[in-house]
C-alpha cells in the first residue's frame, strides 16, 4: 500500500483534516471544555499529525488515529492549565470517545458541512434574537450581563438560548437531508 | 429521543462547551451517552457549537451591540399581556420568543456577508455605538453594519446568498441595511453582482444617487456631492436622487451624479490609477470641474471665457482658454512623485477637419503648485518655465502617454510616448520641449499618423490656433499599457462619432 507519507496522501490528509475541523474541534472542546483552548489544540493535532505522518499506519483507522493525537494533546493541554479542571476519565470521557469512535464515515461526512448550513440558517433567525445569539456566543458575555442588558433574567435568556439552537440544529438537519436526497 | 431528551442533551452539550456542567449535570450526561442513539446526537450538538461560536465576529465584544440591546429591550418592554402573568414570565417570554422563531417564514436577515479578505485597517461599526471593532476575514458582516476603511484599508466582502461581491477601497464607509440597497457614504468599491430578478436587484445607494443593478461588474465612487460610476460588464440604472432622473450605463460607459448637471453617460474604460476626470458637461460658468470623486478635486477655471463657448457635454474653445487649476495641484504632483508617470488621455473634436473625435496628445500639463490646461497655442510649449519639481523629477520620471506632460525640462532623462487615436506614433526625449514642431522628431517618428492631417500639422507646427471641442479628458498617475490604451480607445470610439469627414 502507498506511503501516507507521499505527497498524495499528505494532500489528502490535510483536505480530510480540514473538511472535519469542526467534528474534530468539539471532539477537543468536549475535554478542555474552553474555546479557544480547543482551537489551540486543533492547531496542536495538526502539527502533530504532519510530523508523525511518516509513522502513520495507513491500513490503521484514520480517524482513529487522528483523535488520539487530539485527546492526548487536549490532555497536554489541560494539564499546563490550572484555570481548567480536568474532565473525570470514568465514565464520561470513555462515552464521549466512543460516541466519536462509532460514527460511521457518512454521518461524519455530513457533519463537516455544518458550518456552511449554519450560516444559512442564521439568515433565517428573527432580528431581535440576533443580538442574543452575538453576545452569548460570538462576545462570550455571560447569561447575566446580556439579561441586564435587555431586561430579562439570565434564566430566560439561557433556555431562550436553548430553544434558539434547537431551531438552528433543525434548520441545519433539514438542509442535510435535502442535500442527501438531492444527492441520491 | 423525545423532544425533551434532546433538549436537554443539547443544554448539556452547550455547558460542556463552556465548562458551566455541575456533578450532577456530567453524571447525567454520562448517562444520557449510554443511550447509542444520544451520543450520535451528543457529536453532532458539539459540532453544531463549534460551528456556532466560529460563525460570528471573533474579536467582536458587546460595546457596538448597545443599540440593537435597545432595540430589543424596546421589545420586550411592549409585551405587557407577560407582565400580567408575573409568575409565569420567564417561560412567556420565552414562548414569544419562539413564536418568532420559525424559520420558515421570511424573517428578517441577521448576518447578511462575510468578510473574505481584508487588509490594513478595516472595521465594523454598529449603529451610532462609536466604538469600532477591527473586522478580518471570515467575520460575519450584520445587517445595519458599517464597515469603514483607513487610509491604506481594504475589505472583500461575499453576500451569503452569492448575489455579489464587494471590494471595498480605502478610505470608504459603506453600511449593510435590512433589505435595502446598501450605502456608499463615502469612498469607492467595486462589485460583481450576479443576475438577480427585476424584483429584487442589487442596489447600492450613495448620498445623491442610487445604482440598480442589472447583473454586472462596476465601481462605484462616491464623494461630496458626487457619485461616479464606471461598468465593467452588464448594465446599471443609476438614478440622480435629486432629479429623479436615470439613465442607463453598460460596459464601457460611465455616469456621473452631481448638483452642477444632468446625469450623462460617457465612454470610461480603467478606472486603475485615475488621478482627475473632466466632463465638460457644466453647461455654464468659469469652473470646469473634477468630477473622478479621487481625494480633493482639482476643478479648472477658464481664464479666458471668451474664448469658449458651452456646448451640450462639450466646451467650444474658439482661441486661448487659458484653463488652468485654481490651486495646488496636490494630488497630481503627489502622484507624479510617487510613480513617476503619467497619462493623460483627451477626447476632442477639432475643427481643422471633420475628423470625430480624438483621443491624442494635444494638452500639456505643467506642475509646480498648480496644474495648468492649455489648449490655444501649442508653441506656448517652449515657453513652460523648469521648476523646482521638475528639477526633483528629472531622472525618475518616465511618462508614457496619449496626452502630454511636463516634459519640458531639457535635463530630464524623460520619455514621453504619443498615442493617437488608440495607436502608438511616436517617442520623443526630454530635451525637446518643443517636440511638436521638432523636425528631427518627425524624422524619427515618420509613422506618425498625425502628420498626413491638417489638424495634425498645425498641431505640431504650433503655428495656428487650435479650436474645436473638449468632450472629456481623464489623468492617470501612473502609465497606461498599450493595450489599456486600445481598449480605452475603442470603448469610447464607439460612443464619440469618430468616422473620418471630408477633407476641406
Amino acid at each position: 500500500m502507498e506511503s501516507m507519507s507521499s505527497a498524495a496522501n499528505r494532500d489528502e490528509l490535510i483536505q480530510r483534516f480540514t473538511r472535519e475541523r469542526y467534528v474534530l474541534e468539539g471532539y477537543i472542546a468536549s475535554i478542555v471544555r474552553d474555546r479557544h483552548l480547543a482551537e489551540d489544540v486543533y492547531q496542536d493535532v495538526a502539527l502533530e499529525a504532519m510530523r508523525c505522518l511518516d509513522r502513520y499506519n495507513p491500513e490503521r483507522d484514520w480517524r482513529a488515529w487522528i483523535y488520539g493525537i487530539a485527546r492526548n494533546k487536549a490532555k497536554q493541554a489541560l494539564s499546563r492549565t490550572s484555570r481548567l479542571q480536568p474532565l473525570p476519565e470514568e465514565p464520561l470521557q470513555e462515552l464521549i470517545d466512543l460516541a466519536y469512535a462509532e460514527q460511521s464515515d457518512e454521518r461524519m461526512d455530513a457533519l463537516t458541512r455544518t458550518h456552511a448550513w449554519l450560516h444559512d440558517c442564521l439568515r433565517a433567525v428573527p432580528e431581535s434574537l440576533v443580538p442574543l445569539i452575538r453576545m452569548r456566543y460570538w462576545d462570550n458575555l455571560a447569561f447575566k450581563t446580556i439579561g441586564a442588558k435587555v431586561g430579562k433574567s439570565a434564566g430566560s435568556i439561557q433556555v431562550a438560548l436553548s430553544r434558539v439552537r434547537l431551531a438552528l440544529m433543525e434548520c441545519i438537519q433539514k438542509k442535510r437531508v435535502a442535500e442527501l436526497e438531492v444527492s441520491a | 429521543m423525545n423532544d425533551r431528551e434532546r433538549e436537554s442533551l443539547e443544554a448539556l452539550s452547550d455547558r460542556l462547551y463552556d465548562n458551566r456542567l455541575s456533578a450532577e449535570e456530567e453524571r447525567r450526561l454520562a448517562v444520557a451517552l449510554a443511550d447509542p442513539n444520544n451520543r450520535a446526537f451528543f457529536v453532532e450538538a458539539m459540532t453544531f457549537q463549534t460551528a456556532l461560536r466560529k460563525a460570528g465576529m471573533a474579536n467582536s465584544a458587546s460595546g457596538w451591540s448597545e443599540k440593537k440591546n435597545r432595540k430589543v429591550r424596546r421589545r420586550m418592554a411592549m409585551w405587557p399581556p407577560l407582565a400580567a402573568a408575573a409568575g409565569l414570565l420567564a417561560a412567556l417570554g420565552i414562548g414569544l420568543w419562539l413564536s418568532q422563531t420559525s424559520f420558515d417564514l421570511p424573517a428578517p436577515q441577521g448576518i447578511v456577508a462575510r468578510a473574505e479578505s481584508a487588509q490594513g485597517s478595516v472595521f465594523g461599526v454598529m449603529d451610532d455605538v462609536p466604538e469600532r471593532r477591527a473586522l478580518k476575514a471570515g467575520d460575519s458582516i450584520l445587517a445595519g453594519m458599517r464597515i469603514e476603511t483607513g487610509k491604506d484599508g481594504s475589505v472583500a466582502l461575499a453576500w451569503l446568498d452569492n448575489t455579489a461581491r464587494l471590494a471595498l477601497a480605502g478610505n470608504s464607509k459603506l453600511e449593510t441595511r435590512n433589505g435595502k440597497p446598501v450605502f456608499l457614504q463615502q469612498g469607492a468599491l467595486t462589485a460583481t453582482v450576479a443576475p438577480q430578478p427585476a424584483d429584487r436587484r442589487f442596489a447600492v445607494e450613495t448620498p445623491n444617487a442610487r445604482a440598480v443593478v442589472i447583473g454586472t461588474r462596476f465601481e462605484l465612487v462616491a464623494a461630496t456631492d458626487l457619485t461616479r460610476l464606471t461598468v465593467a460588464e452588464g448594465e446599471i440604472e443609476l438614478t440622480d436622487l435629486a432629479r429623479d432622473v436615470s439613465v442607463r450605463v453598460s460596459a464601457g460607459l460611465g455616469s456621473v451624479v452631481t448638483p452642477r448637471a444632468p446625469p450623462s453617460v460617457f465612454p470610461m474604460g480603467t478606472t486603475d490609477g485615475l488621478l482627475a476626470l473632466y466632463l465638460f458637461n457644466e453647461s455654464r460658468g468659469t469652473t470646469v470641474f473634477d468630477v473622478s470623486g479621487i481625494g480633493t478635486p482639482v476643478n479648472l477655471t477658464i481664464g479666458n471665457p471668451e474664448n469658449t463657448e458651452w456646448r451640450t457635454n462639450s466646451l467650444r474653445v474658439t482661441g486661448s482658454a487659458n484653463i488652468r487649476s485654481g490651486g495646488d495641484a496636490e494630488k497630481i504632483r503627489r502622484a507624479m512623485l510617487n510613480n513617476g508617470a503619467l497619462t493623460t488621455e483627451a477626447w476632442l473634436r477639432s475643427d481643422w477637419r471633420e475628423t470625430g473625435s480624438h483621443r491624442m496628445l494635444l494638452y500639456k500639463w505643467r506642475f509646480e503648485n498648480e496644474l495648468s490646461l492649455t489648449v490655444s497655442y501649442l508653441d506656448q510649449y517652449a515657453h513652460v518655465p523648469v521648476s523646482e519639481l521638475h528639477r526633483h523629477l528629472k531622472h525618475t520620471i518616465k511618462t508614457q502617454q496619449y496626452g502630454t506632460a511636463f516634459l519640458d525640462d531639457k535635463r530630464a532623462s524623460s520619455v514621453v510616448n504619443l498615442f493617437v487615436d488608440g495607436a502608438y506614433t511616436m517617442t520623443t526625449t526630454a530635451g525637446k520641449p518643443n517636440f511638436f514642431a521638432s523636425q528631427a522628431a518627425r524624422r524619427r517618428a515618420p509613422e506618425y499618423v498625425l502628420a498626413p492631417t491638417p489638424d495634425a500639422y498645425e498641431l505640431q507646427q504650433g503655428v495656428q490656433k487650435w479650436s474645436g471641442e473638449l468632450l472629456a479628458v481623464a489623468l492617470y498617475g501612473r502609465e497606461l499599457s498599450a493595450s489599456e490604451i486600445r481598449e480605452n480607445y475603442e470603448t469610447g470610439r464607439r460612443r464619440y462619432d469618430t468616422s473620418p469627414g471630408p477633407v476641406e
